[in-house]
């Protein structure tokens, strides 16, 4: 996600790890998850920044 | 009364989970007659797990937020980058420090940078708002400021573990008191605890229970916190990290059931607190976003109280 877009998005990072490991708390949780949506501190606008091909560019310069 | 304007570095999640961190510190600083000026594009800071993984890439990515600090300042002068996460804050000062030896480390970063046009100088320096508030802006102008005092409230201060560790740049690292002055500095009581910098389970990541790959040590940390600052007498929990603070907020219900004691007890960001005190107008504070959060009555805390504001416990 950072690769791609250089800032995490909170909503997607949780639910690409619950889909990869346990789907199950998907559900158990979407309660506080509309909660803190309504809250204003949960969006699934995803972030990103403008200069994204420079951001991969770094990354790739920095690889170990 | 300065007039000085901050760079801003607010990181994922005092833009998310966190925002209200944001908002109140914004508000806060205004209020103080300082600003603060967000970074324009920045990125992730590369704490989560990155370091573990590649860390020259988690160096480059905070290494590219200090290079455009700098060159938002573009005169030879010192430029303070004010991170509000205390994950950030660590990531952000560990690249400061790493870079500003020569070795590999600073080669190859400052190589990846010169890949995309940027050049860190080493001017940029990672400071933490908390650390501007209490030595810079002054506990003196921060009491002056006070139109509703918060006599009565009793805070325990939490600082998490990353204020302090492993960098202890303004504060004790075993002992760290800024937040205590602060609070004090308001007319509230910071209450005596040995759990100040002690872990919430944050790092068992990422969000605590909700989806942490420990969610069991995470609830055990988090509610020896909350039932250890209940047991002093806490009102609630001021803090500065925004984790730490949807960890030690969003779950009390599940750990009153897992545990079997009630929980009930605010966890607020302690810009929130201040801007309260200053009678900045609590949505610009962001204190709507909370899950919890009362006030002692209101004969107690501050003349200027509203009728009937003794909170509400919104869980």
């Amino acid at each position: 996600m950072i690769e791609d877009r250089g800032r995490s998005t909170e909503s997607w990072i949780s639910m690409k790890l619950y889909l990869k490991t346990n789907p199950g708390r998907l559900l158990k949780n979407a309660g506080i998850g509309r909660r803190l949506m309504r809250q204003g501190r949960l969006g699934l606008r995803r972030e990103s920044i403008r200069e994204r091909g420079k951001l991969r560019a770094l990354l790739k310069a920095a690889s170990s | 009364m300065s007039a000085r304007t901050y760079t801003y570095y607010p990181g994922c999640s005092a833009k998310g989970v966190g925002r209200g961190f944001t908002e109140s510190l914004e508000a806060v600083f205004e209020h103080l007659g300082a600003g603060l000026e967000e970074l324009e594009d920045w990125n992730c800071c590369g704490a989560t797990a990155w370091p573990s993984v590649d860390e020259d890439q988690a160096f480059a990515l905070s290494a590219r937020n200090l290079a455009l600090a700098e060159d938002r300042v573009p005169d030879a002068g010192p430029v303070d980058v004010l991170a509000s996460c205390t994950g950030c804050y660590r990531a952000l000062l560990k690249t400061e420090r790493a870079l500003g030896q020569p070795g590999p480390v600073a080669d190859k970063v400052g190589g990846a940078l010169a890949a995309i046009g940027l050049d860190y100088e080493g001017r940029a320096r990672v400071r933490h708002p908390i650390d501007i508030l209490v030595n810079e802006i002054g506990l003196d102008r921060v009491s002056a400021a006070v139109v509703r005092p918060l006599t009565g409230l009793k805070v325990a201060c939490y600082y998490g573990c990353l204020l302090v560790r492993p960098f202890a740049t303004f504060d004790d690292q075993y002992d760290p008191t800024s937040m205590d002055r602060l609070v004090r500095a308001v007319g509230a009581e910071p209450i005596e605890w040995p759990l100040k910098t002690r872990c919430c389970g944050g790092s068992c990541y990422c969000g605590g229970p909700v989806i942490g790959a420990m969610p069991e040590a995470t609830m055990q940390l988090s509610y020896a916190l909350l039932r250890e600052a209940t047991k002093r007498g806490a009102d609630m929990i001021a803090t500065i990290c925004p984790l730490c603070q949807f960890n030690l907020e969003g779950f009390q219900d599940r750990m009153s059931r897992r545990f079997g004691r009630p929980l009930d007890i605010p966890a607020v960001f302690i810009s929130q607190l201040l801007g309260v005190a200053f009678g900045i107008d609590e949505e610009r504070l962001g204190i709507q976003r909370l899950m919890r959060w009362r006030l002692p009555e209101p004969a107690a805390v501050g003349a200027s109280a509203p009728a009937g504001g003794g909170g509400d416990a919104r869980d």
